[in-house]
């Protein structure tokens, strides 16, 4: 099931190059985004049924694979796929975004399923080449080629090489690439830009960098080089504080969007690093906010973006809400999820993220509240920007969120809504993957008086 | 369930407490599904809730006194668990929270009633119900929390519909400006409140007030050693000093007026700003563990309330001049805090809250008033403030003039020393590093426009 998963949306991303109709293109890539979701759904019921938490693929047993860290994120990426898609405005779904969603859906799929190296590096790598290889406007800038093309460079050593010296400083150097902690902040961030905006965020939100840190680093470097790990956190800590700073000088919206995305997922990786259950789990929790919000809060942009020709101000207030108030509901449910909003995943998540940090790096842990709340108020900032003040556009020329879009962002955020009211449910489906990237070792004891 | 077990104390406070929650559900899910309803049947489910909640409230109070029990604890269990960390789902009542619930429930349903008529026609008249309700129930979730974390929901939810009534007509850029800057003050001083709950579970293995505290309050204590009592009493003010608007902190107050005045009147006539007390009263335990926290509590009080004066006689609105009698009320109430004069901070609490609302929901006819007293008194309305002449100098009044005048200079401080270096720090390393890529590489710069 796990290989049938993989290969069907690269059998429909063939359809949609090929295909001359462009209704019928999405048609057929959404229901094949439906059937990946289902196959992944069901992998995951297997994986929570099985007394081991292992399943590996019935075809190809010896490559593919999945277990409570990878089964969940195979769930969530192809939702997040069909929530883009179903919710992306006409004017961006061409042939092109439609094949390349399908590509990076079964690529990502494959570097979660991967049971051994050199295929798990295949996929990293496919996963970027659309972005990597494209040119013009669906291509990224210089620098977002430069690094993450060092992040494949860097995996590729890492594998190549193997063991507890060089091998592990390139598999870190490859997470930390793919993630953007500092110094690699800048060339992460800078892929959210242009109208490879959607598929870009698809790219991102695959958070790949921590999946690699989750499922191979901290458990090497616990075994190996337990101090370095303290120190991994507080790069990790100090990279999301200062892409919240930065954020402070961003002039346009997708760049602030791009710095709160590229902090937090900074502190997810903080989170990660902690080896406690609290941070390890609030980390978790919060990569499915992260991943869902950045989703819904970018739709949302994209879609006012092809409505107003792109005519939206980054500073000021373009004053939206008069004409799309369901848009700025959606917006906003998103963005202060994202900030910790109580009733949605985000509160838990954060929480719990926070109380890991601060057990795990004592009072220097303070820093990642510091850099929440500064990320809080950014995302609050953006909401104001988007939809306050006085409407640049007259309110009868802007159509409000159409019933796909109402329909695909609002489930999303149903989810973590859902997930925030019984957060004991999320918790649970996770501490598998929590035992699983703690190990044997015990947990950290707080460094505070 | 029967009509008898709707009646024990503990479900009549879960009624109380989750009334306005229901209705909030009611009317948000209505407008998602794309129907509002009109204004006589979102008031009329306000008054029922309100209602609902206070009957519930008063028979609960009734049942309290015949068997003499001095707090009621409804649910139990985790609602949050992972290791060691645990968020209990469960609200209580004692001796201190129940004033100030009662409190709750009274006002916001005034408000309510109030607002029906203030807001009529309003296009935002749907939204300010959704807003408020969500409100009340923020509000009664942080008097009724059972521990430091559940209290916490309730403290955020209150920021929410906080900045979101402020910038309650968004068609204008000055009250979205204002509710940007408000968000930043709240969200800045919640790290204190968020890092002393978190020392607090560090300290006493849990934040559940049961847990922390030993005995009933007000005469409860709290085993912490004197250097954590005052880093936790400290940060637990930082965040108060948010909330309740205190010295340095009290510059969004006035920014808040730009809401309507019904929602002035709850959030920083009533209930919102006494949030910060209340969270005072509530770890009382640990200031007075700590004489150093305390000192700090007086110290700000008593700086609030002088500063809260000042700025008050020379604002020229009548908003504004409320804004900062709160921000002095506030101030003495946070000295006798300070000063472990409990029952006096309750009942200041209480009176303090319900003149305010009084005021703001007359200020809007201030100025009609004010004719109808000068007529009343024959047009010898005597001046106030006679004081600071006999006390003062020409040039010291002319000094305090221009120190209230400019709101003690407050927002310049904290523009100049936070805000403006935190900004060109972040503008200086976006040049540096644009410096450094090599050219034809950096990102940035990019328009909105593709």
């Amino acid at each position: 099931m796990i290989s049938v998963s993989i290969i069907l949306p690269l059998l429909a991303a063939a359809f949609a190059l090929r295909s001359t109709r462009i209704a019928q293109a999405r048609n057929v890539t959404l229901a094949a985004l439906a059937a990946t979701l289902a196959l992944s759904a069901w992998t995951l019921t297997e994986v929570l049924r099985g007394t081991g938490g292992f399943l590996p693929d019935s075809a190809l047993r010896a490559w593919l694979a999945a277990d409570n860290l990878s089964a969940v994120l195979m769930v969530l990426f192809p939702a997040l796929a069909l929530v883009t898609v179903a919710a992306a405005p006409q004017r961006d779904t061409d042939r092109h975004f439609l094949a390349i969603t399908l590509a990076v859906v079964s690529a990502t799929l494959t570097t979660y399923a991967a049971r051994n190296n050199f295929l798990m590096l295949a996929a990293w790598t496919t996963a970027l080449l659309p972005c990597i290889l494209g040119s013009g406007r669906r291509g990224w800038p210089t620098l977002s080629r430069c690094t993450l093309g060092a992040s494949c460079v860097a995996l590729a050593v890492a594998f190549a090489v193997g063991g507890s010296g060089v091998g592990l400083v390139a598999l870190v150097l490859a997470a930390i690439l793919r993630t953007g902690l500092f110094p690699a902040h800048r060339g992460v961030a800078a892929t959210l830009g242009g109208s490879g905006l959607l598929p870009s965020a698809l790219v991102m939100n695959s958070f790949p960098g921590l999946y690699l840190l989750a499922r191979m680093v901290v458990p090497q470097l616990a075994a190996e080089a337990p101090h370095l790990l303290p120190w991994l956190g507080v790069l990790a800590l100090l990279s999301c504080l200062l892409m919240a700073i930065l954020a402070l000088a961003e002039k346009t919206v997708e760049g602030l969007l791009a710095s709160v995305f590229v902090s937090q997922a900074c502190a997810l990786f903080a989170g990660l690093t902690t080896r406690t259950p609290e941070g390890i789990t609030g980390a978790l929790l919060q990569w499915l906010v992260l991943a869902i919000c950045s989703t819904v809060m970018l739709s949302v942009y994209r879609a006012l973006h092809a409505r107003t020709d792109g005519d939206i101000a980054g500073s000021g207030f373009n004053g939206f809400a008069a004409a799309a108030p369901r848009f700025a509901v959606l917006f906003a449910l998103a963005a202060l999820a994202l900030a910790g909003l109580p009733g949605t995943l985000g509160f838990s998540g954060e929480d719990l993220l926070m109380h890991g940090a601060l057990v795990a790096h004592g009072w220097f842990g303070v820093v990642l509240p510091v850099a929440i709340a500064l990320n809080a108020w950014h995302v609050y900032r953006l909401f104001a920007v988007l939809f306050m003040g006085e409407p640049r556009i007259a309110p009868v020329n802007l159509r409000d969120a159409l019933p796909r879009e109402r329909l695909s962002l609002f489930a999303a955020l149903a989810i973590l809504i859902w997930l925030g009211l019984v957060p004991g449910h999320a918790v649970q489906l996770r501490d598998p993957a929590v035992r699983l990237i703690l190990g044997s070792e015990p947990a950290v004891t707080s460094s505070l008086p | 369930m029967t009509f008898e077990s709707l009646l024990t104390p503990q479900s009549l406070l879960v009624i109380t407490v989750f009334a306005s929650a229901l209705a909030f559900l009611l009317l948000a899910t209505a407008w998602l599904l794309g129907w509002v309803p009109p204004e006589k049947a979102v008031a009329r489910l306000a008054n029922t809730t309100f209602s609902i909640s206070l009957v519930a409230l008063l028979i609960m109070m009734v049942r309290m006194f015949r068997t003499g029990a001095t707090s009621v604890t409804a649910g139990s269990g985790n609602w949050l668990e992972v290791h060691e960390f645990r968020i209990p789902i469960a609200v209580f009542v004692d001796l201190l929270s129940l004033p100030l619930v009662t409190l709750a429930v009274v006002l916001v349903g005034t408000v309510a009633v109030f607002a029906r008529r203030y807001l009529h026609r309003d296009p935002g008249f749907h939204r300010f119900y959704i807003l408020l309700h969500l409100f009340a129930f923020a509000a009664l979730l942080v008097f009724t929390a059972a521990s430091f974390d559940l209290l916490i929901g309730g403290w955020e939810l209150i920021c929410v519909t906080s900045v979101l009534l402020i910038a309650f007509f968004q068609h204008r850029s000055g009250p979205a400006r204002n509710s940007i800057r408000v968000f930043a003050t709240y969200r800045a001083c919640d790290v204190g409140l968020i890092v002393g709950a978190f020392l607090l579970h560090h300290a006493t293995g849990s934040t559940r007030y049961s847990e922390v505290f030993q005995g009933n309050w007000p005469n409860q204590t709290v085993e912490l050693s004197g250097g954590l009592a005052t880093a936790i009493g400290c940060l637990l003010l930082l965040a108060a000093m948010g909330k309740s608007a205190q010295v340095p902190f009290s510059g969004w107050m006035p920014r808040a007026m730009e809401g309507p005045t019904p929602s002035s009147a709850i959030f920083y006539g009533a209930i919102s700003v006494h949030a910060g007390a209340y969270l005072l009263l509530r770890a009382q335990p640990i200031l007075a563990a700590s004489p150093v926290a305390s000192a700090v509590v007086i110290l700000v009080g008593l700086c609030s309330a002088l500063h809260g004066t000042l700025v008050a006689r020379v604002s020229t609105d009548a908003k504004t001049a409320l804004a900062y009698s709160s921000v002095s009320q506030l101030g003495l109430i946070l000295a006798e805090i300070g000063l472990g004069l409990s029952w006096l901070a309750v009942a200041h609490i209480v009176g303090h809250a319900i003149v305010r609302t009084l005021q703001f929901l007359k200020a809007p006819s201030a100025l009609h008033e004010h004719h109808g007293m000068h007529a009343a008194s024959g047009g010898h309305l005597g001046p106030t403030g006679r004081h600071y002449h006999l006390l003062l100098p020409a040039s010291a009044r002319l000094w305090l003039y221009r120190l209230g005048f400019d709101r003690g200079h407050l927002d310049t401080a904290l523009e100049r020393g936070f805000e403006a270096p935190l900004r060109r720090f972040a503008g200086r390393i976006r040049t540096l590093e644009q410096a450094l890529l090599p050219a034809g590489t950096a990102p940035g710069g990019s328009s909105s426009r593709d």
